[in-house]
């Protein structure tokens, strides 16, 4: 009897506990978007990345499925660049990025490109995507420390190193 | 002059970000994989789904970004509410009957204020939690958990193992 009122859906979860504060959709086979709402309801923080369950989310990446093309063309999809605002050029970064381009700064958006992979191999594994709409203010940007303490252990390398 | 007006407007609204929101990528893409909710003020669960769109993973945490990396901030949860919230949405009835209690076994995971781990087997789910003990000159104490999983062992849930992210 018990088990019936356990939420176990999508639809059973919002019924107890209300509209989620983050999603993760499958944009193509083996790419995700995940997503971060701001008190709006509208996406906040985004990031593209290769699929990865959760029951590996300690795990390293070593060897990212998605490629730089596949990335960048499910960017072009959710935030198409005539949506971005004015370009205006690179953002200020924390530390050195060994020889990885810093963020792109938008009127309306930051884009920060992540690279992974192995040590000799180094490659794009993953965008995000910042938006500046003032509901996303109480989020961290990257411009906080905080952002690079949250970074992947290979983008904390490069910023160490 | 009308119509030079609507075209700004037209203009404009092309221009302007568009706002993604839960309704606008769903119906792009269909029903999210994964889904944080609130459950408490400050803790989230973060639910995996599996190809029968029930949950096949939750993660208990204090709430943090959800867009970050592994190096999480040290927010814990108390043991006993950590509890309370396993009972609540894996009750036993749905874990199935206990193979390996939760604190039968114990793993210490790093130094100082020492990381812990430990699991529990079940029939239809495994339970781990991980926490952190400290050393004061009082005695041990258990500062809280900061992350605690439930993966259920439903065959719908297998395919998520492909996902090793390599």
């Amino acid at each position: 009897m018990l088990a019936a009122v356990t939420p176990q859906t999508s639809d059973e979860y919002y019924a107890r506990y209300g509209k989620p504060d983050a999603e993760r959709y499958v944009v193509r086979p083996d790419l995700v978007l995940a997503v971060e709402y701001g008190a709006d309801g509208a996406a906040c923080k985004m990031r593209i990345e290769s699929r990865q369950s959760l029951m590996y989310s300690m795990a390293i990446r070593t060897n990212p499925t998605a490629s730089v093309d596949e990335i960048m063309q499910a960017l072009n999809e959710v935030v198409p660049p005539e949506t971005r605002g004015e370009d205006l050029g690179p953002g200020k970064i924390f530390g050195q990025l060994a020889g990885a381009p810093p963020p792109e700064e938008y009127e309306n958006v930051t884009i920060i490109q992540e690279f992974g992979g192995g040590a000799k191999d180094m490659k794009l594994s993953s965008v995000a995507v910042l938006f500046k709409r003032p509901d996303c203010q109480s989020l961290p940007k990257y411009s906080d420390p905080d952002w690079f303490k949250s970074l992947k252990p290979h983008s904390q390398s490069q910023v160490q190193r | 002059m009308m119509r030079g007006l609507l075209g700004c407007v037209a203009i404009l609204t092309l221009a302007a970000p568009m706002p993604q929101s839960s309704f606008d990528l769903h119906a792009r893409y269909g029903q999210p994989d994964v889904q944080r909710f609130a459950i408490r003020p400050d803790i989230t669960m973060t639910v995996e789904y599996g190809d029968d769109h029930r949950a096949c993973i939750l993660e208990i945490e204090p709430r943090q970004a959800f867009i970050r990396g592994r190096l999480a901030e040290m927010k814990t949860i108390s043991k006993e509410e950590t509890l309370r919230l396993l009972d609540e949405v894996a009750p036993p009835e749905i874990r199935g009957a206990e193979k390996v209690p939760l604190f039968s076994n114990d793993i210490e995971t790093g130094s100082q204020c020492m990381g812990h781990g430990t699991f529990g087997q079940y029939a239809n789910a495994n339970i781990s939690l991980s926490y952190i003990v400290c050393d004061p000159p009082a005695g041990r104490l258990t500062t809280g958990v900061d992350g605690a999983r439930v993966q259920f062992t439903r065959p719908a849930c297998e395919s998520l193992t492909k996902w090793n992210g390599n």
